[in-house]
């Protein structure tokens, strides 16, 4: 069993953080590649294409017979041959992490490989190997048990790659909707200390306000992600006590760009899911960083749900296509700015929601449950990108093998 | 296939030079190369106008190479070679400058190895070490090579049954050559206790199993008989050579290196035998290193490396003297000078020019180095043989 972490109530206002240092940002454009599924959650080992041999650390030809290498889904499977413990590092980020075990484990497809041990693994055990993203967003081999253990994702060790809820104080910013009272409620089940809600109009009541109000680890705030000054003014009386910030809000109309839209749709649509979005980022996210080393409660992810057509668009929702397609272009950029300060970012990508602004679209549809559950799992796992739904998964399946052919096919 | 070495006839290696390292300096691999061939001059004669072939090695000389080198100290030479290979790039320089002179591409061979210590060099060289320690060693909070040999340390000693005392006895005979070495950086005595209790760095690793990184510069000179004559320089003998590299790729961890490939070679081409030999100078950035060159190049048994090192002295005065100017471990570690030093004292022993203690019977000597932890293991491995020719 591992040992469970103590979660503190305050902190000494006087004691100087610790800086945000992240682990070295230095990577090959191979292992970059290998980031991408890792992001997914994937396992997966450049294999050669003509003699298939499967070879590790990341390169650019086969070191066999020098064919053409692609990355291919493995068995997770390896055995730990020799271990050490770091006590001394010049590396800035593991120097505040020390004790720190490493070892080389053999993968049970052929290599071998450096990975960051959990603390339930011995030298000779049987492992299941993932790829992590570590603080600074590149891919890293992480050893587990290969049988799961009570509280096996509260190793020390483990929890610097992941962005568990479990004594999380989580912002969740509209609360309004069926989604955010759904996550707000998973994540106190998955130990969360405290959920605040964002309330948009204090004075127009919502569904489900009643009983979620009333929970003890709830506390409803006022938030609206069309204000700057709302936003900021939230965010200088909680910036500086969210752990894990996450954006629900999200404006969704049918219409089409010529015929059935309108322009007002498309400004509403921006303003929410862009402008809202780029308010919350930069009202939260400096404070969040300047705490993400923090050792007894870091600031740890930020995540956004948005609508899959961000990928392809669509023609009937084409503002909710549009503003998603710049949302995770600044999803993107955000990310690539908080590598910088160990704040992870996290995208949950969803299909059609069955509610009533996506009554034209047919099934399958998601339900607000799954995309809680879908979250609360990506945190845990610390899956940078999660896709919820059948529509999701068959969408993004069709886009990574020819993102042109899936625009089109959006074309009646 | 069965590889016929041709002789090093006609070769002789002479001048060893060494700039006393300094923990840590402001100056730059170019200065500290510039301090060698200054102190070779002063010891030799020999002008740039001499010297005709250049093999430079440097971590810390970036963006240059030899081209820089040659043209930043004012060499015009015939023939040059850049040899980035760290602790196996002594035993490399042997073998190419003596082809280079053999062959007539050139006459004299100036070798020189050369890094400096800015405060902040270490960390750069690491961040540009190579592409397989970014992708997949320094992510794992290696910060340098300790945790990579502490692996290799904890999976030897499991293998051989070999335990921290063994490592420790390498470290304290070697801190004991270096007490008589004016210039090595570490010279206060160090006792069994000390070294057991000392700081931990990455298990099995202590302070006292890592080498201290300082800067410093080392160079030797290759060229003919008939030269060193005309110079009046004290000459050694080249018997044979062997150099390998990305050997056993298959093993999962390292315990062994290039060497058992070509061992058989090596002791055949010089006509002698481990037995024969009066002093080693091995490649020692820890000490299991030490023990799995002395293992390999057929100083024991395979397998039987921790009753040999029990049962040998390693001290000047015993049964084989090992790096007698302290190593690495005791000297400091100049960067690649750590893959020459190897080679310039192995020629002092036999030429009588010690820094230090002068091994007794020092006409033959083994030279071995190990270089290039580019991710889980030392790449390159070399060794040579060598034998003192005139005292002059």
């Amino acid at each position: 069993m591992t040992k469970q972490k103590k979660y503190l109530t305050k902190k000494n206002p006087l004691v100087k953080s610790k800086i945000n240092h992240v682990s070295s940002h230095l990577r090959s454009r191979a292992t970059k590649a290998l980031a991408c599924h890792a992001a997914k959650g994937d396992f997966v080992l450049q294999e050669c294409s003509e003699c298939q041999y499967i070879s590790y650390p990341p390169r650019d030809r086969c070191p066999k017979c020098w064919g053409v290498l692609t990355w291919k889904h493995q068995k997770r499977h390896a055995t730990l041959l020799a271990e050490t413990t770091i006590h001394s590092t010049t590396d800035l980020y593991f120097r505040e992490h020390v004790p720190w075990r490493i070892g080389t484990i053999l993968l049970d497809v052929g290599p071998t490989a450096f990975a960051h041990l959990h603390s339930n693994v011995q030298v000779g055990d049987k492992l299941k190997i993932h790829v992590m993203l570590d603080r600074s967003g590149n891919p890293a081999l992480f050893a587990m048990p290969r049988k799961v253990t009570v509280n096996m994702e509260e190793d020390y060790q483990y929890s610097q790659f992941t962005a568990s809820p479990k004594g999380k104080r989580i912002l969740i910013s509209d609360g309004r909707t069926e989604i955010g009272q759904k996550l707000t409620y998973e994540l106190i089940k998955a130990g969360a200390e405290i959920v605040y809600l964002g309330n948009a109009d204090s004075n127009l009541r919502f569904k489900g306000q009643d009983s979620i109000s009333k929970h003890k680890n709830v506390k409803i705030i006022p938030l609206n992600l069309l204000s700057t000054k709302s936003v900021k003014k939230c965010s200088q009386q909680y910036g500086g006590k969210v752990d894990i910030l996450i954006n629900t809000a999200s404006y969704v109309r049918s219409g089409s760009i010529a015929f059935s839209g309108k322009i007002t749709e498309m400004q509403n649509a921006i303003d929410l899911n862009v402008n809202g979005l780029t308010r919350l980022a930069k009202a939260f996210c400096p404070a969040m960083s300047a705490r993400s080393g923090d050792e007894e409660r870091p600031a740890i992810a930020f995540l956004d749900i948005l609508s899959i057509f961000s990928l392809t668009s669509h023609p009937d929702y084409a503002s909710l296509a549009a503003s998603s397609a710049a949302r995770l272009s600044i999803i993107n950029s955000l990310r690539s700015e908080m590598s910088l300060s160990g704040l992870k970012v996290f995208s949950t990508l969803i299909g059609p929601i069955e509610d009533e602004w996506h009554q034209d679209i047919p099934p399958p549809k998601v339900t607000a449950e799954q995309i809680a559950k879908s979250v609360i799992t990506s945190l845990k796992n610390g899956q940078e990108l999660t896709l919820v739904g059948n529509v999701a998964k068959d969408i993004f399946e069709k886009w990574s093998a020819n993102p042109l052919l899936t625009m089109r096919e959006t074309i009646k | 296939m069965k590889r016929y070495q041709k002789s090093y006839e006609g070769v002789s290696l002479c001048a060893p030079i060494t700039i006393p390292y300094r923990r840590y300096s402001p100056e730059t691999a170019h200065w500290w190369a510039g301090a060698a061939l200054k102190e070779l001059s002063l010891q030799t004669n020999l002008t740039a106008n001499d010297i005709d072939g250049v093999i430079f090695s440097s971590f810390s000389s970036n963006p240059d190479t030899v081209v820089g080198i040659v043209q930043h100290l004012g060499l015009s030479p015939t023939w040059m070679d850049n040899i980035p290979t760290g602790g196996a790039s002594g035993v490399m320089a042997i073998r190419r400058a003596a082809r280079a002179v053999q062959s007539g591409d050139a006459n004299i061979v100036v070798c020189i190895a050369a890094d400096t210590n800015h405060i902040d060099s270490f960390q750069k060289t690491l961040d540009t070490f190579s592409r397989f320690s970014q992708d997949a060693t320094y992510p794992y909070g290696q910060g340098g090579p300790n945790a990579t040999f502490a692996i290799m340390t904890e999976y030897f000693m499991r293998k051989f049954n070999l335990t921290r005392e063994e490592f420790g006895k390498i470290a304290i005979a070697q801190r004991q050559n270096a007490s008589t070495n004016p210039i090595a950086l570490m010279k206060k005595p160090l006792n069994m206790n000390q070294y057991l209790d000392a700081k931990p760095i990455a298990n099995p690793l202590h302070l006292f199993d890592c080498v201290m990184p300082c800067a410093g510069a080392e160079a030797f000179v290759v060229t003919t008989p008939e030269v060193a004559e005309k110079f009046n320089l004290s000459t050694v003998k080249v018997l044979s050579t062997i150099e390998r590299h990305n050997a056993f790729s298959e093993d999962h961890i390292q315990y062994r290196g290039g060497w058992v490939k070509d061992i058989d070679d090596l002791w055949s081409s010089s006509n002698y035998n481990p037995s024969d030999i009066n002093f080693a100078q091995v490649y020692d950035d820890y000490p299991v290193i030490v023990a799995m060159q002395l293992q390999d190049l057929g100083f024991c048994e395979n397998g039987k490396i921790k009753q040999f090192i029990n049962d040998t002295d390693f001290t000047i005065m015993g049964d084989l003297p090992l790096n007698t100017n302290g190593g690495q471990l005791s000297a400091g570690q100049a960067g690649a000078a750590g893959g020459y030093q190897n080679v310039t004292e192995a020629l002092r022993q036999c030429i009588k020019q010690p820094l230090g203690q002068q091994i007794p019977n020092s006409t033959k000597g083994l030279i071995s180095g190990f270089g290039m932890v580019n991710y889980d293991r030392g790449v390159c491995t070399g060794a040579a043989i060598i034998k003192t020719d005139t005292i002059r």
